[in-house]
C-alpha cells in the first residue's frame, strides 16, 4: 500500500461572497503525477495555495506529506518544490545569485543536479531574473525547486503562455524527476498534461468533479455514433452516463462516460432499439473535458464522490475504477 | 545563525544603495552638527546661526536631522518588504524560511544600519563636543531605545502590513488624516487636551506595533494585523472620547488637603490685553478673558501651571464650567504674576450671565518646585563646566548684538539639557559693557531664567548633544523703554556673578479658589468667525507665548 502525498477533506475556501472551493476532497498517492485541470476560476490555484499554506482554508483539512498543511512552514518546506505562473521572484538577483541564495536553505541541495538543470534548461547564470523571458523565469524557478530532490513538486499553471519548446523542456525536466517525486500540477493545457500525467482531477466551480487514473478515464469515455434505419425517437430521460445526446436524421450521437462494450451495447438496444451501425471512438483528454463542460455536468454530480475516493484506492491497488468497465475497446 | 547571516547579507547586497545614502547623510549630519554649535572651536561660534539661509550651517543640520531618520526608515521599510509579508505570490513563503530567523535577520539589519551608525555618530558627537563618551553609554542606549520605539518599530509594523513603499505612503497619508480628524475631535471633548494623565494610550501605542510585527512574521495574518492597527486607532478615539479626564486629573493633581496653606494667592485682575482669545469649538461661542494674578508665592518656589478649570456662577444659581484645559506648563516665579485664561462660552449661557456680578471658581492644576542648591557662580572667560556636566562659554558680544539678544552663555549638554537649572542675575552686577548713552539700571533690577527638561536618561533625538542658552528670560524692576534701541543691553559676560540653583519637584497638586465680582462685559473679546484649527486650551499656543509669565516683585 502506497502512502498519500496529499490528502484533503472537505476543503472549502470563501473569499467574501465568492466560494472558491467547496468540499474539495483530493488524494494524491506518492509517486503519482497528478494533473488538476479545469477552466479558469475553477479553484485550482486556491486549492494549491491552501495545500502550500500560502493561505488557510475556511473549512476542512489538508495534509501534505503527512503534515497538516496549516503547519507547513520552515524546515518542512525543504522537501517540497513549488512553482507558480505568477510567482514573484527576487528580480534584482541574477540566476546564479538566486540559486546560490537558496542553497543554504536546503540540506539536500545537490550542486551537481543544479548544474545539470542549468545546462538542461539552458539558463543564463549571469542574467538578472527581471531580464529573463517568461519561459526562462519559469525554468529558473523550476530549477531552483528541483535541485534539492523534493519529495513533492507542486506546479501551478507552469505552462501558461510558454512556447512549445519551453514546455517540452519543462516537461522533460519533470519527467526526469518522476522516479523520486510526487508531482501535482494544475494546468489548462490538457494536451501537455495527457502526455505525462498518471492521474487527473477535474475541478469546476470549486468542486472536484472527478479524480482518477488517466488511463481509466480515457478508457471509460467514448464518442458513440449510432446509425438507424429510420430516425429513432430520443428518450425523454437518457442514461445519466450519456452526455450530449443528439440526433441528426437517422444518426444519433452521444458521449458514453461509463463505457463497457457489452453493457453499453445492451443499453443502446434497450433505450433506442436496434441499430444499423455502431461506432465507439476513443477520446482525447481535451475532448473528454470539452464534453464534460458542455454536458451541463450532470454526470459529474453523481461521479465525484465515488471517483475521488476510488482514485486513491486504485493507486493502492485495491480497486481499479469507480465504475465497472469491461475490457473491450472499439 | 548561519541562515540569519545569509538573509542579512542578501539584504545588504540588495539595499546597498539605500544603506550608502543613509550612511552618507549620517556622515553629513555628523559634520554639520558640530559646526552649528555656538561653542568655542565650532564654525558656528561667533557667527550668526539663527537664520534660514540655504547655506546656513544650522539650516543644514536642521534639514539633515529630518533626512537621516527618513533615510533610515526608507531602508528599514525596503528591508522588511524585501520578504514581503503581504500577499500570496512571494517566492519565499514556499521556501524553508524559519520566521524567527527571518525576523532576526531583519533586526540584525536594523541594528547594523540604524542603531550601530547612530551609536557611532553619538559617540563621535559627544567626543567632538568635549565630553567623555564612555561615561554616557546608559543614556546613549536610552536614546537608541526611544528612537527604536517611537520611530522604527511603528514604521516597521506598517511595513509589515503593506506590500510596497507606495502602499506604505498611502497608509501614512490615511494615518495623517486620522490624526487631523482626531485633533478636531479632541477639540470638542472637554479636557481631552490635558494629556499626560492617562498612560493607556502610550502603552497601546508601544505594544500594538510589536504585536503586529510578531503576528505577521509568525503567521502572516495580514488582515488580522491590519485590524489590530485599526483597533488601535479606534481605541485611541474611544479613549479620547470616553476617558474619565476629571478623575485622572484629580488623581494626578490631588487637591490640597483641607486646612493646608495654599502655596500662592490667586486674585482677579491684572492685564487682560496680554493674551489673545482663541476660537471656541462653536461659531456662536463668546470669547471671555479672565485676568488673574498670582502672588505671595513662597520665595523659593516655582509653579508650573499644567491646567485650569473655571466655573462661573450667576446670582440665579446658573453655572457654567469650562472644564479642564491645558496651560502648557506655564511657569510662575516668586513675586506677582499676571496671567489670564481665555474662555469660550456658549452665547446662550453668556446672555443669561451678562448683567450679573459672578462668582468665579478657578481650579489650577500645577507642579510645585522648590529652589535648592543655591550658589553664586562667577562666569569665567573661555569654556567652563557647570556642575551638571554642561560645557559652557560666554557668547561673543558681537554675536549677541547680531542676534538682538543680551549677551548670554551658550552651553552644550550631554544627552539632555539640565533637568532643572535656575539662574538669577542682578542686572547692575553684569560685567557686560554698557551701550553708549545707556541709562543706569535700578539697583534692585534683576533677570531670571529657568532651564528644565524631563529627568529621563536622554532626550528623544539622534544627536546626544543638546545646546541651550543660559540667560535671563524675564526681567524685573526694569523700566520700560519705548525705543528698543535705547533698551539697556545687559546680560552675562565673563566676570558676571550669577546665582544658580537647582529647583526640585515637590509635588503635583490642585488649588481651587472662589473669586467674587467678575462681570462678563468687561472682559469680552470678539472671536473671529473665520474657521481655523485653534488651540482651545484657554492660553495661546506654546510658540506664541513667552516662556515666563510677566511678574513683579
Amino acid at each position: 500500500m502506497t502512502n498519500r502525498a496529499i490528502r484533503t477533506e472537505n476543503l472549502s475556501k470563501q473569499f467574501r461572497k465568492v466560494e472558491a472551493l467547496r468540499n474539495f476532497n483530493l488524494t494524491v498517492s506518492e509517486g503519482a503525477v497528478y494533473a488538476l485541470v479545469g477552466p479558469n476560476g475553477a479553484g485550482k490555484t486556491t486549492a494549491i495555495k491552501i495545500l502550500m499554506n500560502i493561505f488557510g482554508a475556511t473549512l476542512g483539512h489538508a495534509e501534505v506529506l503527512g503534515t497538516d498543511s496549516t503547519r507547513l512552514r520552515g524546515r518542512l518546506l525543504s522537501s517540497i518544490g513549488y512553482v507558480s505562473e505568477n510567482q514573484e521572484l527576487p528580480d534584482w538577483m541574477t540566476v546564479d545569485a538566486f540559486l546560490a541564495y537558496l542553497r543554504p536553505f536546503y540540506p539536500a541541495w545537490d550542486r551537481d543536479l543544479e548544474k545539470e538543470l542549468v545546462r538542461q534548461f539552458d539558463l543564463p547564470l549571469d542574467r538578472k531574473l527581471r531580464d529573463l523571458s517568461r519561459g526562462m523565469r519559469v525554468k529558473a524557478a523550476l530549477a531552483s525547486s528541483l535541485a534539492y530532490h523534493p519529495k513533492l513538486i507542486v506546479l501551478d499553471e507552469p505552462f501558461t503562455g510558454l512556447d512549445p519548446l519551453v514546455r517540452d523542456e519543462l516537461i522533460q525536466g519533470l519527467l526526469d524527476r518522476v522516479e523520486e517525486s510526487t508531482i501535482l500540477i494544475s494546468s489548462h493545457d490538457l494536451a501537455e498534461v495527457e502526455t505525462f500525467a498518471s492521474h487527473v482531477g477535474y475541478l469546476e466551480k470549486g468542486q472536484l468533479r472527478f479524480s482518477e487514473e488517466l488511463t481509466s478515464l480515457v478508457d471509460r469515455f467514448r464518442e458513440v455514433e449510432l446509425t438507424f434505419e429510420t430516425p429513432p425517437p430520443l428518450p425523454k430521460t437518457a442514461p445519466e452516463a450519456w452526455l450530449q445526446l443528439s440526433a441528426s436524421a437517422a444518426v444519433v450521437h452521444f458521449i458514453e462516460s461509463r463505457f463497457d462494450p457489452e453493457k453499453t451495447d445492451q443499453q443502446i438496444r434497450t433505450v433506442l432499439g436496434e441499430t444499423r451501425d455502431v461506432t465507439f471512438t476513443p477520446m482525447s483528454l481535451r475532448s473528454i473535458f470539452l464534453a464534460m463542460a458542455k454536458s451541463g455536468r450532470e454526470l459529474a454530480e453523481t461521479t465525484t464522490n465515488v471517483s475521488t475516493t476510488s482514485a486513491a484506492k486504485k493507486a493502492d491497488g485495491t480497486e481499479t475504477s469507480g465504475v465497472d468497465r469491461g475490457g473491450a475497446k472499439s | 545563525m548561519k541562515l540569519i547571516l545569509h538573509i542579512f547579507l542578501k539584504d545588504v547586497r540588495h539595499l546597498w544603495r539605500e544603506i550608502a545614502v543613509s550612511l552618507a547623510l549620517l556622515i553629513a549630519f555628523g559634520r554639520s552638527v558640530p559646526d552649528s554649535w555656538v561653542h568655542p572651536g565650532s564654525r558656528g561660534y561667533g557667527t550668526f546661526v539663527g537664520g534660514f539661509g540655504f547655506f546656513n550651517l544650522e539650516s543644514w543640520a536642521r534639514v539633515l536631522v529630518v533626512l537621516v531618520p527618513l533615510a533610515w526608515l526608507f531602508t528599514v521599510v525596503r528591508a522588511i518588504q524585501g520578504e514581503s509579508l503581504v500577499g500570496d505570490r512571494q517566492f519565499w513563503v514556499t521556501r524553508p524560511y524559519d520566521w524567527r530567523q527571518l525576523l532576526a535577520a531583519k533586526l540584525l539589519f536594523l541594528l547594523a544600519f540604524v542603531n550601530l551608525p547612530m551609536l557611532v555618530l553619538d559617540l563621535f558627537l559627544l567626543a567632538r563636543a568635549g565630553f567623555a563618551p564612555g561615561r554616557y553609554f546608559a543614556g546613549l542606549f536610552w536614546m537608541q531605545l526611544l528612537v527604536t520605539l517611537i520611530l522604527l518599530i511603528p514604521v516597521a509594523a506598517l511595513a509589515a502590513v503593506t506590500a510596497s513603499v507606495v502602499q506604505l505612503l498611502l497608509t501614512l497619508f490615511v494615518i495623517a488624516i486620522y490624526m487631523a480628524c482626531s485633533s478636531v475631535l479632541a477639540q470638542h471633548i472637554p479636557a481631552s487636551n490635558f494629556t499626560s494623565t492617562d498612560p493607556l494610550p502610550t502603552i497601546l501605542l508601544i505594544a500594538t506595533p510589536f504585536a503586529v510585527i510578531a503576528l505577521q512574521y509568525a503567521r502572516r495574518r495580514t488582515a488580522l494585523a491590519r485590524w489590530l492597527i485599526l483597533g488601535l486607532m479606534g481605541a485611541l478615539i474611544l479613549i479620547t472620547v470616553a476617558a474619565p479626564y476629571r478623575t485622572l486629573i484629580n488623581r494626578q493633581y490631588p487637591p490640597l488637603r483641607s486646612g493646608e496653606q495654599p502655596p500662592f494667592e490667586l486674585a482677579l485682575g491684572g492685564n487682560p490685553g496680554m493674551w489673545q482669545p482663541v476660537r471656541g469649538t462653536h461659531p456662536e461661542d463668546v470669547g471671555i478673558i479672565l485676568p488673574l494674578t498670582i502672588s505671595r508665592t513662597a520665595p523659593d518656589s516655582i509653579l508650573v501651571m499644567q491646567g485650569s478649570q473655571v466655573e462661573l456662577e450667576g446670582p440665579n444659581g446658573l453655572k457654567w464650567n469650562s472644564d479642564w484645559t491645558s496651560m502648557n506648563s506655564m511657569n510662575f516665579l516668586p513675586g506677582e504674576n499676571f496671567f489670564s485664561v481665555s474662555l469660550a462660552m456658549p452665547r446662550s449661557i453668556y446672555d443669561h450671565l451678562i448683567h450679573s456680578a459672578l462668582k468665579v471658581r478657578v481650579s489650577l492644576a500645577f507642579t510645585l518646585y522648590e529652589d535648592a542648591n543655591r550658589r553664586t557662580f562667577v562666569v569665567p572667560p573661555g569654556t567652563f563646566t557647570l556642575p551638571d556636566a554642561s560645557l559652557c562659554s560666554a557668547m561673543p558680544i558681537e554675536s549677541s548684538m547680531q542676534l538682538g539678544f543680551p549677551p548670554m552663555v551658550t552651553c552644550l549638554a550631554p544627552l539632555h539639557r539640565p533637568t532643572s537649572l535656575f539662574l538669577t542675575l542682578k542686572l547692575p552686577e553684569s560685567t557686560c559693557p554698557l551701550r553708549q548713552g545707556q541709562p543706569p539700571l535700578p539697583p534692585d533690577s534683576f533677570g531670571r531664567g529657568w532651564i528644565h527638561s524631563s529627568d529621563s536618561p536622554a532626550e528623544f533625538g539622534i544627536s546626544p548633544v543638546s545646546q541651550f542658552e543660559l540667560a535671563p528670560f524675564t526681567y524685573s524692576n526694569v523700566p520700560s523703554y519705548p525705543d528698543s534701541s535705547a533698551r539697556p543691553l545687559t546680560g552675562i559676560c565673563p566676570g558676571t556673578p550669577l546665582t544658580l540653583s537647582n529647583p526640585r519637584k515637590v509635588r503635583d497638586t490642585q488649588l481651587t479658589q472662589q473669586l467674587e465680582g467678575f462681570r462678563l462685559p468687561e472682559w469680552l473679546k470678539p472671536i473671529p468667525r473665520k474657521a481655523f484649527f485653534g488651540n482651545t486650551s484657554g492660553v495661546p499656543a506654546a510658540s506664541d507665548r513667552p516662556k515666563l509669565c510677566t511678574h513683579r516683585m
